[in-house]
């Protein structure tokens, strides 16, 4: 049969627009009505129409070639991605003058019709004056009028409407709905029975159906404040906080896997997930709520919670694959920084801006690169991070080392002045190179790599048992003679370095380096080491086998067991490798196993000769404090050279294993775990903007700061930080945070928000229901301290939102009930439809927080990385709420998507509600839900003296918090009849069995209404 | 009271993919009447006269070598072992080649000239020669993305980060499904997994009814098809009528039209608990049949490439809209010669037999086949183990080899030139881009207006970029 292909209406809608900027090509003035301008605005005018009529449809609304927009003054002025066109009152310097006169290399238009020398002199006359763009009201679509769109005003608080129905009203959210309905004279809907509410209010709150108690009891309590009473329950008990958690992951694009290429497990990003329900439950205000995701690590008061909330930054996706370019990977998760923010607290589809202004919205490109700015020096940090049962056991374990420590510095070891006095005579030859390829630097097993201040490079993220470590410098000599290899304590961490192994040890199992000019990068040399020199080595090992490339010593080599404590080897070249205008490449192995791979470690080069090598291999920080007169110390210093100086000349000295012992033990009690965070880039950064969102191709550079919409950018002080942008985003005289914050919380609650594009609040999205009713509430939401709590409960107690869902007869007039005279009725969130079924059927499990579960989908290939992430977790597990399925970006759990749960790919401020047959299978026929059904099966039998109909009414109240109706049970009587009397003619046939009472349980498991909140 | 069909004709109602519509309408339950979609109305009728009504897409994860396959290089054979001109050098960017130490690496195999149209091929494509003159090969295919799974997203989605609709979807999208009892967009995977898994095949922000179906390599080919054990057929039935039945009285009550599209799908998950095993039973092929495909072969991976061709035969003759064969991984850095001798044993007997297959039976023409990795390989050799034996090449961008047939693509023709070392591109370059805006057009959809509004803006598969290689369209209609 002949089937008609199908598009969008829109689609007409941009044949239009190419049509209407032709038309503009070609009418003169249609652009600019004509008006009763002044004179001198006429000639303006001239000199524009011009402009319209050959250069916007490639510089206009539609295309901007370029990056140029010619039909409003503030294209006009910006200039694309060569600056602005023109140089006022100097048409001889303009460039646009150039190109539409054809004097150089190219003419503009490129095709179609040239422009008359008439024409031209108009122009040139215009930029003469000073190329003034018309008058204000003939500004087309400008910066100017998509300034005075309504989210971008300031929030004032409007009076509370009157209405006639006084009666019906609760609070003053009542009133506004009313006011309006009154206006349509339309009336709102009778208030939903009692079944009705405690499921919805339920399900709204903490994301499960109420418990057949909590139904009776709602049932049969006739107090006035019953339902007020429930409300409190529901917020103080800890599944609201995992329910609203959810609300936030969705707009945040939290996900559990890295996407991107190699979609990596991120093991600990359940940190910052807990961290988001505990925030929710302890009703953390929303302004500091905002300011700990954003810039939890640059707070005065920062502690590790409020760098563990950092971890929203770290959702934006991250590409592992090999030979990537990290600058355009870097430049990829910061655009996806920017974005994320826009969307998830302003309501801003900022994206657009990344390769050109917003057509839409008063954002430019300049704008979204200083948001960008914001981001751009931000670096990934894992840190350690106690939880919240491991924080007490972290202080008493740092009060019993520094008493440690303070008995072990009461004096220096015997000989340790004699030994420290060689070492002030040695010379200083090390080079310490500051300055890497970022592109090189990096870690075979995917672990991330920070250059320091001080030459050194601190490893964190993620730990595989073996690593390589390549890095690519230009030494400022003109030959290595030898390197230095410092593997160096972190004290900045629980773990204290200087390896990531479990008693911080490290082995350097090889080492390889080579270098290239760098004008002639064929040209390779690679080094050939002669000796190795090491202060200290663990009994057992041999340095010299990190010189051998043979097979057999290939997992061994030098290695450092100190916990805290540097140790330095150095390696002398012969012959000297020339690295005059040079890179040189070094690369670094630790094959060992068992993660004893470095965390933190620096190298150095020299050019001296091999005499003055002698006693070289020394940690640097080691000389500088032996440089210090010995009263001047710290106890932290005499310590850390006393230990130094026993393990190297008397590692049986008691005093020290007595030192090493309490050390190990308070690293093994801190029981931290890991957390993802960021934090402020030691290397300065300069931002640019982005021309057509090509990292490569630099614009004007620009400062971190706010879309100038909002404020000039003259006002802005300089050297905003995030923290800045935090508070500003926070402030009460933000007009959209707000409204973009009370909007996704009424959405949650009536299943479609008073702006029903929540992701979008700019020019292209929806404007408001109830305007007034928004900024109310925005308004009432910051004067109740940004509780979210009291907003959630002031809206779940007004009479609008304890209307019934029945459309009656007004549906018609209002089919996607615009208006509230109804609540909405809708599917539940993936997830819930999960918890309801499992917890109906006795199975869920609720253990809040914690590591996430993530069940194989079928026909996924293992991963190390995935089976590491998921085996530990225990079997039922899975019974665990949906809040704590692992998303792995690129293969979404089979259930949760197939009732349109997230990917975390992109921000999704609102989930899809689709209805497919998949979704029907899944109900029928997932081992899950399979489970559930027999085990709810097999306790709707009891007890066994229940007649049929009884048992019927029993499982169907338990399933659906309601009684049937008569209609209802006889359904399912008949239903109960015909599988009875299957089961009576099959009583001879063994091979295929019925089971009535699981047939009877999925059959209501599977209606409508079970998975939907009415 | 309770009748089926009345079920039925009230869950068209608000119902809100549009491919259930167009399945009840084949059902001849309704006659087709605007149907309108959530997200606006929909075009009568195409954009232009569609050629093709099925696509069988060949994905041939992990890059294919375009040198040891379809773009004869005797020049670059000739200089094998040279290290690479400086103008190469300078801008090349390798994943794992030392450019240093790089050399040219001529392909090891032969190229023949086969059929009227004299096209070349390897001589591991022995199979596939015979239909030389249906196809048309684009040796000038070239990409945005360098590495694996972002050129899999861009070649499937039009760009190359997660999150937009995949082309099967933007098809079922625009132009609906036609197939009654199975979904419009099925994939078929076998071998390993490929890197990007189902975010190849996503429907992005469409609606989810859009979305790829991944049939299971094995057991049932659908998930959740089969009842639970407890569950008879006729209880089944029964159990169904009883949900309808419960669930029509709620929709009388709310009057919510989701709950007569509740009601339609749980019929349609029915349809395909038999038509989907049907569809995988492949018993009744004939003898000639399976050994044509070579389902019998010995080797694992073998077989079930086979069985997936010979199952996306049959989807197409179901009317499913599109199939997206999968096979890798080609992403041969070491030993290439033994990865891709292999793997065209697996595909080339199979696929030759479905394309002489879909002729036969007079589906070629509405069928277009399209076989296409998400880049090409160098033509610099890697030798990362030092076995001089054991070579392979990297990830090429630049210019790589695709072919289509059937649908209204020309028969037995080669688009484009590559430089003499297969580098650069010479002569009429085809972005990634422009090969999707190519397949939509014999589909008789443009690129730039099959569209949807996200997120404030226009989206297309085509992203911002692409234009119809007419090179690659037969002069007259194949059918009209």
């Amino acid at each position: 049969m002949n089937r008609s292909p199908r598009v969008p209406k829109s689609s007409a809608l941009l044949v239009r627009c190419s049509w209407f900027v032709f038309f503009c090509t070609i009418y003169v003035g249609i652009p600019f009505p004509t008006s009763h301008a002044k004179d001198s605005d006429s000639h303006n005018r001239e000199a524009i129409n011009i402009l319209a009529r050959h250069c916007t449809r490639c510089h206009g609304p539609d295309k901007q070639e370029a990056g140029l927009r010619l039909d409003n003054a503030s294209g006009w002025q910006l200039g694309g991605d060569s600056g602005p066109p023109f140089v006022a009152h100097s048409s001889q310097k303009s460039s646009l003058i150039q190109l539409v006169r054809g004097v150089g290399d190219s003419v503009m238009p490129p095709e179609g019709a040239r422009l008359t020398s008439d024409e031209v002199q108009v122009l040139v006359d215009w930029i003469d004056r000073g190329a003034v763009w018309p008058h204000e009201d003939s500004q087309s679509e400008g910066i100017r009028s998509s300034a005075s769109h309504w989210s971008f005003q300031p929030i004032k608080r409007p009076s509370v409407p009157s209405v006639q129905r006084d009666e019906w009203t609760r609070n003053e959210i009542d009133s506004f709905v009313l006011s309006r309905l009154e206006r349509e004279k339309m009336s709102p809907a009778s208030e939903a029975d009692r079944p009705t509410l405690v499921r919805r209010l339920s399900f709204d709150l903490r994301g499960l159906p109420p418990t057949s108690e909590e139904v009776a009891d709602f049932m049969e309590d006739q107090q006035a404040n019953v339902y007020e009473r429930l409300v409190e329950k529901f917020l103080a008990s800890p599944e609201f906080g995992e329910r609203w958690a959810r609300h936030w992951l969705d707009r945040t694009q939290f996900a559990e896997s890295s996407g991107c290429v190699i979609d990596l497990a991120r093991p600990y990003a359940w940190r910052w997930r807990d961290w988001v329900v505990s925030s929710i439950n302890d009703d953390l205000p929303f302004d500091e709520f905002t300011r700990q995701q954003l810039a939890g690590d640059l707070l005065l008061n920062a502690t590790a919670n409020t760098r563990v909330a950092t971890g929203y930054l770290r959702n934006a996706l991250t590409n592992h694959e090999a030979g990537i370019d990290l600058e355009a990977e870097h430049a990829k998760t910061t655009v996806d920084r920017t974005s994320m923010t826009g969307a998830a607290w302003l309501g801003l589809t900022m994206g657009c801006a990344e390769c050109h202004s917003h057509k839409y919205d008063p954002i430019t490109q300049r704008d979204f690169y200083s948001m960008y700015a914001f981001f751009d020096r931000l670096e990934d940090r894992d840190i350690d991070s106690p939880t919240v049962d491991a924080s007490n056991q972290v202080a008493e374990g740092s009060m019993e080392l520094s008493r440690a420590r303070a008995a072990y510095v009461a004096s220096p070891a015997q000989g340790q002045l004699e030994w420290e006095s060689r070492v002030k005579t040695l010379d200083d030859i090390w080079l310490v190179p500051r300055e890497f390829d970022t592109r090189s630097l990096r870690s075979l097993g995917f672990a991330m790599v920070h250059p320091k201040a001080d030459g050194s490079l601190t490893v964190d993220g993620r730990l595989r048992s073996k690593d390589d470590h390549y890095l690519t410098f230009e030494p400022d000599i003109s030959e290595v003679k030898a390197v230095r290899i410092e593997l160096l304590a972190d004290q900045d961490r629980f773990h204290q370095g200087p390896g990531r192994g479990q008693n911080g040890d490290c082995i350097l199992s090889g080492i390889s380096m080579s270098t290239a000019p760098i004008d002639r990068q064929n040209e390779i040399r690679s080094a050939t080491f002669q000796r190795i020199e090491t202060d200290y080595c663990q009994s057992g090992y041999s340095p010299n086998d990190t010189l051998s490339e043979t097979e057999e010593v290939k997992n061994k080599g030098w290695s450092v067991d100190h916990k805290g404590l540097s140790h330095a080897a150095v390696f002398t070249l012969d012959p000297p490798l020339n690295c005059k205008d040079s890179n040189v490449a070094l690369r670094l192995h630790f094959l060992t196993g068992d993660g004893r791979t470095p965390a933190r470690f620096r190298i150095a080069v020299t050019d001296a000769s091999i005499d003055g090598l002698v006693g070289q291999a020394i940690p640097a920080d080691i000389r500088e404090c032996v440089a210090k007169p010995y009263s001047e110390r710290s106890d932290f210093e005499k310590a850390s050279i006393k230990r130094y100086y026993h393990s190297i000349h008397d590692p049986e000295n008691t005093a020290l294993m007595q030192w090493n012992r309490v050390l190990k033990a308070v690293a093994d009690v801190t029981n931290s775990r890991g957390a993802e965070t960021v934090q402020e880039a030691w290397r300065p950064r300069e931002t640019f903007v982005h021309v057509r969102g090509d990292f490569h191709r630099r614009g004007n550079r620009v400062e971190p700061g706010i879309p100038a919409v909002f404020n000039s950018r003259e006002a802005m002080p300089a050297n905003w930080s995030r923290l800045d942008l935090a508070d500003w985003i926070a402030s009460t005289s933000n007009p959209l945070t707000a409204r973009v914050a009370v909007n996704s919380v009424w959405q949650a609650l009536f299943g479609a928000g008073l702006v029903r594009t929540p992701g979008d609040f700019g020019r292209q999205g929806e404007p408001p229901t109830h305007p007034e009713l928004l900024d109310w509430l925005a308004d009432e939401f910051m004067r109740r301290g940004l509780s979210r709590k009291e907003l959630i409960r002031h809206i779940v107690c007004s009479a609008t939102y304890r209307q019934s869902s029945i459309a009656m007869e007004t549906a018609s007039r209002d089919p996607q009930n615009l208006l509230l005279a109804r609540q909405n009725r809708f599917r539940l969130d993936a997830e819930s439809v999960r918890d309801c079924i499992l917890h109906r059927s006795g199975m869920l499990i609720s253990q809040l927080g914690g590591p996430s579960y993530r069940e194989p989908q079928p026909d996924e290939e293992p991963t190390e990385d995935w089976e590491r992430a998921t085996i530990p977790v225990s079997e039922s597990a899975q019974f665990r709420r949906g809040l704590y399925v692992a998303t792995k970006r690129t293969v979404p759990d089979a259930m949760l998507s197939t009732f349109d749960a997230p990917d975390g790919a992109t921000v999704c401020p609102l989930r899809q509600r689709t209805n497919t047959p998949l979704q029907a299978m899944t109900l029928l026929n997932d081992p899950l839900f399979v489970k559930a059904a027999s085990a709810l099966s097999k306790h709707s039998q009891h007890p066994i003296s229940l007649a049929p109909e009884q048992r019927i009414v029993r499982l169907w109240s338990h399933c659906l918090g309601r009684s049937p109706t008569p209609n209802e049970v006889q359904v399912l009587e008949d239903l109960y009849q015909h599988l009875a009397a299957e089961k009576a003619s099959r009583t001879l046939d063994t091979t295929d069995s019925l089971d009535v009472w699981f047939v009877m349980t999925r059959t209501i498991l599977n209606l409508d209404e079970m998975v939907t909140r009415e | 009271m309770f009748d089926r069909r009345c079920l039925l004709s009230n869950a068209l109602r608000g119902v809100s993919g549009l491919a259930l519509a167009s399945m009840l309408a084949e059902d001849g339950l309704l006659a087709m009447q605007d149907p309108v979609g959530e997200n606006g109305s929909l075009l009568d009728k195409s954009h232009f006269a569609a050629k093709a009504k099925h696509c069988i897409f060949f994905f041939m994860w992990g890059a294919p070598s375009q040198i040891d396959l379809f773009d004869p290089k005797p020049i670059l054979t000739k200089h094998h072992g040279e290290s690479i001109p400086e103008a190469i050098a300078k801008d090349a960017n390798f994943a794992f080649v030392q450019k240093e130490t790089a050399r040219l690496q001529g392909s090891p195999f032969q190229f023949q000239s086969h059929g009227q149209s004299g096209i070349e091929l390897s001589e591991l494509l022995p199979n596939l020669r015979r239909c030389v003159d249906e196809m048309t090969v684009v040796r000038t295919t070239h990409t945005d993305s360098f590495n694996h799974r972002p050129g899999q997203i861009l070649m499937n989605t039009g760009f190359p980060r997660l999150g937009r609709p995949s082309l099967g979807s933007w098809l079922q999208y625009g132009l609906g499904s036609s197939s009654r009892d199975l979904p419009g967009f099925v994939v078929l995977r076998s071998g390993t997994e490929v890197d990007g898994g189902s975010s190849n095949w996503s429907s992005g922000f469409l609606p989810s009814i859009h979305q790829g179906v991944a049939l299971r390599r094995d057991g049932p080919p659908i998930l959740n098809l089969e009842n639970p054990a407890g569950v008879t057929s006729s209880a089944h039935r029964h159990s169904l009528d009883a949900i309808n039945k419960l669930n029509e009285i709620r929709r009388a009550e709310f009057k919510d039209d989701e709950i007569a599209a509740r009601i339609a799908n749980y019929e349609l998950a029915f349809r395909m608990q038999s038509s989907a095993p049907e569809l995988s039973d492949l018993s009744r092929e004939s003898e000639f049949t399976h050994k044509a495909y070579g389902i019998n072969r010995d080797d694992v991976d073998e077989r079930n490439f086979a069985k997936n061709c010979l199952l996306a035969r049959r989807l197409v003759e179901r009317g499913v809209r599109f199939v997206n064969i999968y096979l890798g991984s080609w992403d041969a850095h070491m030993n290439l010669n033994e990865n891709h001798k292999r793997l065209c044993k697996v595909a080339d007997q199979p696929i030759a037999a479905l394309l002489e297959d879909l002729k036969s039976r007079g589906m070629l023409d509405s069928t277009l086949v399209v076989w296409a990795g998400e880049f090409g390989r160098t033509p610099v050799g890697e030798n990362r183990n030092q076995d001089s034996n054991a070579t392979g090449r990297d990830h090429h961008p630049n210019a790589f080899t695709t072919w289509l047939a059937g649908g209204g693509v020309k028969a037995g023709a080669v688009v484009g030139q590559t430089d003499e070392l297969g580098w650069n591109i010479v002569s009429d370059p085809m972005h990634v881009n422009d090969l999707q805006a190519t397949l939509l057009h014999l589909f008789g959809l443009d690129h730039k207006r099959l569209i949807y509004r996200y997120q404030g803006r226009d989206f297309r598969l085509t992203d911002v970029a692409g234009r119809v290689i007419e090179k690659i369209l037969a002069k007259s209609p194949r059918f009209g």
